[in-house]
């Protein structure tokens, strides 16, 4: 991808891989993420964006490590808004596997990182905000990216 | 919020080029996108040069995963999909600085498409640029439910998350379908991996009662029981299925019971086996001439699903795939139903039949009603068996001769039997339809033997009252005619032998009888004798003596254990033994005093 960045509004229809024609769109979306320093909030930066068509079966894989990243996707509707938990980029547990079958859990941290993920774009979607979670300053949001038709 | 907002930079993304299109090979395709598990494998570290080898790899995980349990039972449930994206260098980035790094493996860097490298501080962790992961799907398959990558070298390592990362190792696919386990059917690990990492989850829990604990219906099955992680601290506070029993805790074993349930569910969560059905259940079916009704099943293997057909509530088939309706067995009006569970045994869910029914509705019309009769699905049957009688061309509402209500009625007649089922239209006359049920008899099986036998002789077994025979016994045996014989009798021979005797009707009855075989008895001791027998060898005539009180019976055998001849007596007697010269056995019996030995005619 050779896209611009920095942005805080996504025209949807003009996301590459966007078909006008067709009815169900997979948003994938791309972001920065900084160590923002001691007890201060991680800065988030938005990469890029791409399109793909279909529905999403809503599988993923269970994060309940203290630190992650939440998306919310916020709508214009009554529409219940279900957030979806990622793996903070900067906070990672990892599973590493041995020969001997044995498994075991390592924690990785980083100063940088990228966060990636896909959502279900509906027509009546207008933001996703971005929560960081983690054990020292709770549930804090971190970033709004605003959705324009 | 709004304040926030106000406050943003705005900048609209504009993009000058799409992503990147690769090819897109099909692995294994069993149904549409919408109603499959689309399982996409990518790779890297594999050159231009060597896609097929990625292509032959891909495959190769693909057929490992299809034949793990419980997975192998759900094959027409996935399909697989590889995404070709050639590397400028072949093999993965090996930056050689950790403790655990294999000390033959080469270090250095490698240019591979996702960037896949060994641990810097972990060897074996082998990651992969997750964006440029996504950004491949994204472009040619957003619609994936599950993504594998294969890191192009054979030395061990993966890792998870949302996308499972493994190398090509023998044992590396295990890192893939653990993985799995936890995207596909949010297992939990059941290994302890410390504070802050257990949750409720269909394989963990903090319940340890056994008649609530969530895997309530597998206990004291298939090694299923109630563990504690640990003995200390969080993790005696959370329990699990097996003990090192199960793929999410040691990656050598297969799935545990528990697991292997809750990916089932998942499996049939995801994807509805009735594929198509004909004709279209959309509006109203006009049946004008005998209508098939036929459904297009994803089948499990071994095939798990069953089907119930309805006309108006009540069953009229089982059949697996099709019925077919004719407009004159229909009611003017009806609705026809078919309802499909699956009762594999992989699931013990309490709430398993309501999650896993499908059930398909036809409105039917019926051009040509025909005039109320009642057919039986058999109007013979054997004693003991059912049949299913069936009204059709009522416009109103039937009622049976047993009280019972609706278009089909469940008979089970000990003798024969007529029923009469009523027609009932508000404002007309009740109009009636009989029909008779015949009961045939059972056949009057009987089974015979001519024993008892001694060791090495010919067991003969008879049977009687069918025109064909079915024998099964001890030591696997079987045959199928009226008599039957066994050469060379063991006592391992001596039991039941059950014969399954079928009448010209097709009736079937069984008759047992048993066989006892005899060890041929060595000689006894003098002191254990309680008959003296002599002369022996002897000529023909021969003189038994008994020193004990009232009546002695002795009987001999000839080798083939045959009994030769039989003489009570007192005493002492003299009997003429006229069959030949030979090997004879005897067996003398007096009140609860026995006693056996042999005899040599010359």
């Amino acid at each position: 991808m050779q896209c611009s960045s920095a942005q805080s509004v996504l025209k949807v229809r003009e996301i590459p891989g966007y078909g006008a024609q067709v009815q169900d769109h997979i948003l994938f979306l791309h972001f920065k993420i900084k160590d923002g320093g001691e007890g201060k909030n991680e800065k988030v930066e938005f990469l890029n964006a791409t399109s793909g068509n279909g529905r999403m079966k809503n599988l993923a894989v269970p994060v309940h490590y203290p630190y992650q990243i939440k998306a919310v996707p916020r709508y214009t509707t009554s529409h219940f808004e279900i957030g979806i938990t990622l793996e903070h980029p900067l906070f990672r547990s990892v599973e590493v596997a041995s020969q001997d079958g044995t498994i075991a859990k390592a924690e990785i941290t980083a100063r940088e990182g990228n966060l990636s993920f896909r959502i279900q774009e509906e027509s009546y979607m207008d933001r996703i905000d971005i929560y960081s979670i983690t054990p020292e300053r709770g549930e804090v949001k971190i970033y709004t990216l605003n959705l324009k038709q | 919020m709004k304040k926030a907002f106000t406050t943003l930079f705005f900048l609209l993304i504009i993009c000058k080029s799409f992503a990147q299109t690769f090819t897109v090979d099909t692995l294994y395709k069993t149904g549409v996108i919408n109603n499959r598990i689309n399982v996409v494998i990518l790779g890297d570290g594999f050159t231009e040069e060597e896609m097929p080898k990625f292509r032959a790899e891909a495959k190769k995980f693909a057929d490992f995963f299809l034949s793990y349990d419980p997975y192998n039972h759900y094959k027409g449930y996935f399909n697989f999909f590889s995404i070709s994206t050639p590397s400028k260098e072949s093999g993965v980035t090996n930056p050689g600085t950790s403790p655990d790094a294999y000390p033959d493996q080469p270090v250095g860097k490698k240019n591979t498409f996702y960037s896949g490298t060994f641990g810097s501080s972990i060897h074996r962790l082998v990651t992969v640029n997750y964006s440029v992961v996504m950004n491949v799907l994204s472009s040619n398959f957003p619609s994936y439910d599950l993504a594998v990558v294969l890191v192009n070298t054979k030395f061990y390592g993966g890792s998870g998350g949302s996308i499972a990362v493994h190398t090509l190792h023998d044992q590396a696919h295990l890192i893939g379908v653990h993985e799995i386990g936890h995207t596909f059917s949010a297992l939990n690990d059941e290994y302890w991996a410390g504070p802050g990492y257990g949750w409720e989850a269909p394989n963990m829990t903090q319940n340890s009662n056994p008649s609530t604990i969530k895997w309530r219906n597998w206990l004291n099955s298939d090694n299923i029981g109630i563990y504690q992680h640990g003995f200390s601290g969080e993790s005696e506070t959370w329990h699990k299925p097996t003990s090192g029993g199960c793929l999410m805790e040691v990656l050598l074993r297969p799935f545990c019971a528990v697991c292997k349930e809750a990916t089932t569910e998942k499996i049939l969560f995801f994807v509805n086996p009735v594929e198509k059905v004909e004709p279209d259940a959309e509006g109203v079916t006009v049946v004008g001439k005998p209508q098939v009704f036929k459904l297009h099943l994803v089948n499990p293997d071994p095939n798990t699903l069953s089907v119930d057909w309805k006309l108006d509530g009540q069953l009229i088939s089982k059949a697996p795939k099709e019925i077919t309706l004719s407009p004159e067995n229909l009611p003017e009006f009806g609705t026809l139903t078919a309802t499909i569970f699956d009762s594999t045994a992989m699931s013990r869910r309490d709430n398993a039949r309501e999650q896993r029914t499908w059930t398909m509705e036809w409105k039917l019309q019926s051009e040509s009603p025909g005039v109320f009769k009642v057919e039986a699905a058999a109007d013979s049957i054997c004693a003991g068996f059912e049949t299913v009688l069936t009204a059709s061309g009522c416009r109103g509402t039937t009622s049976w001769s047993t009280g019972v209500l609706g278009t089909s009625l469940t008979v089970k007649p000990t003798t024969t039997t007529a029923y009469i089922a009523s027609c009932n239209v508000e404002g007309r006359e009740t109009t009636t339809s009989e029909i008779s049920i015949t009961v045939l008899p059972l056949p009057a099986a009987t089974a015979t033997n001519t024993g008892p036998y001694f060791e090495g002789a010919v067991i003969e077994l008879k049977a009687n009252g069918g025109v064909t025979y079915e024998w099964t016994g001890p030591l696997n045996f079987s045959a199928k005619t009226e008599q039957a014989s066994i050469q060379n009798a063991k006592q391992a021979n001596a039991g039941a032998y059950q014969v399954k005797v079928t009448d010209r009707y097709g009736c079937v009855a069984a008759a047992i009888t048993d066989v006892r075989v005899d060890p041929i008895l060595a000689v006894e001791k003098s002191e254990n004798n309680f008959v003296r027998v002599s002369p022996n060898p002897a000529k023909e005539y021969i003189r038994i003596e008994t020193h004990l009180p009232g009546e002695s019976t002795i009987v001999f055998y000839n080798a083939n254990g045959q009994q030769m001849l039989k003489k009570a007596f007192e005493g002492k007697t003299q009997v003429k033994l006229t069959a030949g010269t030979g090997l004879y056995l005897f067996r003398f019996k007096n009140g609860a005093s026995e006693s056996s030995g042999k005899l040599i005619i010359e």
